[in-house]
């Protein structure tokens, strides 16, 4: 979440400006991006004027009325690729997302909870996961399982593992000393029920905050990795590697190869890390605002 | 019948800078449809004593050793499950504040559904119904049970709580300061309740630092110092003639309408848990310590049912 960090710096001092206003403006700017690229992927066949793998024009024409987004060295219609290819990032992330979220939920509430020995000794693996930078973890991971999709996912989801496990983990912790968990106790409740029915649903607004953060981070890591070629394979149209692809040309002035996939990476990743904050924001996660 | 013995209990609480000696040979029993009161100040135990009966002391505290029997077994010898069966429908628990002590996501009715389902196969249907009958009892319209916690007022509240742990007829009720939080009109309420289910013939064992509340209701009382009973009998005698000096401190402490102006305090402050005084744990502060009380720890004495643990009421030193 190092990254995010830097936009957080940015808009913390706005928020101390503005007061809450600013993260309301945030959470409705990050649902329209986000919104905007879920229509996109949904209705890619409709929006999209061409085929995004095969040849539509001549190669490198800039943005015209034609090609939005101009054409790359092969005369693919780059915002045909730009729209195709938001559903390749959103399903790999997302889906990436969600295999974190069911490993690092239930192991950070099991390891909160039962606290002692199992406690410390998932918090140490989990630990060394997060010790590493996450883009090289996801590198390594993704270099050793080969490139194509569900790898990409699965080396994405290893890395976000620990984010959702020292949340939920730390949560847990200060849960499980509130009284009404003590009195279900007392109820003769069991642990089982304690964890999932009475702390599980009083996390709901940290799983929320933590899921589009690390999302947003995870489109960083996405885009990196296809930028590396450790993602999808070509012709798939992708974020990613259209930035690699386009990128050699850039001394040629065919700036439109990389600013669109650019600005599209920057874009989705600010708009879920908007939400996070903005959400953030909403439920007075982190005390310190 | 007796319904709830306990024998020589010790609960320590093992913390980096030492064993807190929290309850310390603790014996007292409960008879069946009576109200004991255990009074102490804050920190003499009284509250570890409630958790220990129930088995749920929190950690690092354990309970060291005795006997919890409860209609003649011992809860200390219970496998984690038959304890578990006990908490809720044999003893169960209302907490200090009723603030915290309800689910905040979710809906009155759907807390006293699951407290009831957890012990007794009923369908959903049934024990909606059973859920409202419950909240009747405690004197809060059926409407309640589509309300969240924070809808309804602290006494409102406490008497949800007190509806959960009724919910299953328990022989024994352990209320921890259950009025604390809340106004003196609002605690006689909730006192009428609670005395109201006694009547029914649930046993309560209630935990107050208010001595006046005890010696309101009680059958018998239990003075608490530094993690030891004290004195403990009927709360007339107790409260009429008290016999150690700590309980007898404690009463003048607490304000009447007649009696003498001014009111005594007891100098000085309790007692490190960690390092208790040898002999009496009260001796330090009690005005009419003997030289016996520094050097040796007094022996509980039985005197027709009451109870006295203080050298003064010992033969030996007359």
């Amino acid at each position: 979440m190092v990254r995010l960090e830097i936009v957080k710096k940015i808009y913390e001092p706005l928020i101390g400006i503005f007061g809450v206003r600013v993260g309301r403006g945030m959470l409705i700017t990050g649902m329209l991006i986000v919104l905007a690229v879920v229509i996109m992927a949904v209705f890619a066949p409709l929006i999209a004027p061409y085929n995004p793998t095969i040849s539509a024009g001549k190669p490198f024409q800039p943005p015209t009325k034609e090609h939005l987004f101009g054409t790359n060295r092969l005369g693919q219609d780059m915002f045909s690729r730009i729209v195709y290819g938001s559903r390749i990032i959103l399903l790999v992330v997302i889906s990436a997302t969600l295999i974190s979220m069911s490993v690092g939920i239930p192991l950070g509430l099991i390891s909160g909870y039962v606290g002692g020995k199992l406690d410390r000794a998932f918090s140490m693996v989990m630990d060394s996961i997060y010790a590493f930078p996450s883009l090289v973890l996801a590198i390594a991971i993704a270099a050793m399982l080969g490139p194509n999709i569900t790898n990409t996912a699965l080396a994405i989801s290893i890395v976000y593992i620990p984010t959702y496990f020292r949340m939920i983990r730390g949560q847990t912790l200060s849960l499980k000393e509130q009284l009404f968990v003590e009195a279900a106790r007392a109820l003769g409740a069991r642990d089982r029920e304690i964890m999932f029915r009475y702390i599980l649903p009083n996390l709901a607004p940290t799983i929320v905050v933590v899921f589009s953060l690390s999302v947003a981070d995870a489109i960083l890591t996405e885009a990196g990795l296809s930028f590396l070629g450790l993602s999808v394979v070509p012709p798939t149209p992708d974020w990613g590697y259209d930035l690699r692809v386009g990128q050699p040309f850039l001394l040629n002035g065919y700036w439109w190869l990389v600013f669109f996939p650019g600005l599209m990476v920057m874009l989705l990743a600010m708009g879920f890390a908007f939400i996070g904050e903005g959400l953030g924001e909403r439920f007075a996660l982190g005390g310190e605002r | 019948m007796t319904l709830l013995r306990v024998e020589n209990l010790k609960v320590h609480y093992y913390t980096l800078s030492g064993i807190v000696r929290a309850v310390d040979g603790v014996s007292l029993s409960i008879e069946k449809g009576e109200w004991l009161s255990v009074v102490g100040e804050s920190g003499c135990g009284k509250s570890t004593l409630a958790y220990a009966i129930l088995r749920l002391v929190p950690p690092p505290g354990r309970i060291v050793s005795g006997r919890i029997l409860l209609d003649g077994t011992d809860l200390l010898r219970l496998g984690g499950e038959e304890m578990r069966r006990v908490r809720g429908s044999r003893i169960s628990m209302v907490f200090q504040d009723p603030m915290t002590s309800l689910d905040p996501l979710r809906k009155i009715g759907d807390q006293i559904v699951e407290a009831i389902v957890e012990h007794e196969e009923l369908d959903v249907r049934e024990a909606r119904k059973r859920a409202e009958e419950l909240l009747a009892s405690v004197g809060l319209t059926s409407d309640m049970v589509n309300r969240y916690p924070h809808q309804l007022s602290g006494g409102q509240r406490q008497r949800v709580t007190i509806a959960i742990a009724m919910s299953l007829n328990p022989s024994l009720l352990i209320a921890d300061e259950p009025t604390t939080a809340l106004d003196v009109i609002v605690q006689d309420r909730i006192m009428d309740l609670i005395e109201g289910f006694k009547a029914e013939g649930t046993s309560i064992m209630l935990v107050t630092h208010d001595l006046a509340l005890a010696a309101e209701r009680s059958d018998k009382i239990a003075i608490m110092y530094a993690g030891k009973i004290v004195e403990y009998g009927p709360v007339d005698e107790v409260i009429d003639s008290p016999m150690h000096p700590y309980s007898k401190a404690l009463l003048e402490s607490t304000p009447r309408l007649r009696g003498p102006k001014r009111l005594r305090y007891i100098p000085g402050y309790p007692p490190d848990l960690r390092r208790p005084p040898p002999g009496c744990r009260f001796h330090p502060r009690c005005e009419k310590a003997l030289k016996i009380c520094s050097q040796k720890e007094p022996e509980p004495r039985y005197l027709n049912g009451r109870m006295v643990a203080c050298w003064l009421y010992s033969g030996e030193v007359g």
